[in-house]
């Protein structure tokens, strides 16, 4: 199965209802929802800010799926989920801080930090998205760049 | 009142997402609730407390996380429509007031959140944070691409 087939505006479009701000590629593992996701070998794949390809993400995975199957990857907008849903994410409690940036972690993979990595080479300072309630984030990756020493 | 109930997109409980107050909302807006009136044309701003407020480069690092441009005024307590990405625009008029500008914005520059909240084409420093907001496309159009804020030294 190639994600080739449902790229927005590609030739063969299985998925013509697709969100806005959402992609629909295999995932290489079941994620929960919430979850940095990175391209990887044809899909996507947990992000972890240790490198810059590791933390280079494209989205957020906004529903789950199992491995191997799609998964709704969300890369704009708002994705609002249960706040124990984000804490899963976040490793927090009671859902998104309000108005907080959040950023891949630099220590477990798949999850997000309110706190920009540090510590120089091999840790990357990669934004995901500010929080806009304890339940949702407005996502706006950015691209990865080595955190001061 | 809850601005949740007008996000677009998708969230856990289905691709359908919430409820939508507004169906003419383009996918690139959302009509949050604005803390205080008054707020021009945009104005970069910041969440906080439920609502969306001006942001600032010298405040907090919260206060300096650009979550869009405003496209509507505002009324304290009432909802605004905010664009968080995408073409922002305005009148050159508009601009002027928000990026100290004359005659609009300067194409190809890069905007960035001002001290005291507005936009800027100076790279700051002295303790401020250093937030890109966007690209000038033209006098009147900016390319809204808000990044992380970065902290400078004082």
């Amino acid at each position: 199965m190639s994600d080739s087939e449902i790229t927005p505006g590609g030739p063969h479009i299985e998925a013509p209802s697709l969100p806005p701000f959402t992609i629909n590629p295999i995932t290489l593992a079941s994620y929960p929802p919430g979850t940095p996701v990175k391209r990887s070998g044809g899909k996507v794949a947990a992000a972890l800010a240790t490198s810059a390809a590791a933390a280079t993400i494209v989205g957020l995975t906004a529903k789950h799926a199992g491995a191997g199957e799609r998964v709704y990857v969300q890369f704009g907008g708002l994705l609002t989920l249960t706040t124990e849903q984000w804490d899963g994410i976040t490793d927090g409690s009671g859902g998104l801080t309000e108005g907080a940036y959040y950023y891949v972690s630099d220590a477990d993979a798949g999850e997000l930090t309110a706190t920009p990595p540090s510590g120089g080479a091999g840790h990357y300072v990669a934004p995901v998205g500010i929080a806009w309630s304890p339940e949702a984030m407005l996502i706006l990756p950015q691209a990865p760049i080595v955190s001061a020493g | 009142m809850s601005d949740t109930q007008i996000r677009p997109g998708i969230g856990s409980g289905g691709l359908s997402g919430g409820t939508v107050v507004s169906r003419t909302l383009p996918p690139t807006a959302l009509a949050p609730v604005a803390a205080s009136s008054g707020l021009p044309h945009g104005l970069p701003v910041c969440r906080s407390g439920g609502k969306v407020t001006a942001a600032a480069a010298d405040g907090s690092a919260n206060a300096a996380s650009v979550v869009g441009l405003l496209t509507t005024p505002t009324i304290a307590g009432e909802r605004a429509i905010m664009q968080f990405t995408g073409l922002v625009t305005l009148t050159t008029e508009q601009w002027d007031i928000v990026a100290g500008t004359s005659g609009g914005l300067v194409e190809g520059t890069q905007y960035y959140l001002n001290d005291g909240g507005g936009l800027t084409a100076s790279v700051l420093a002295g303790g401020s944070y250093i937030a890109p907001v966007g690209v000038a496309w033209s006098s009147t159009a900016l390319l809204l691409l808000p990044q992380a804020p970065i902290p400078t030294t004082p």
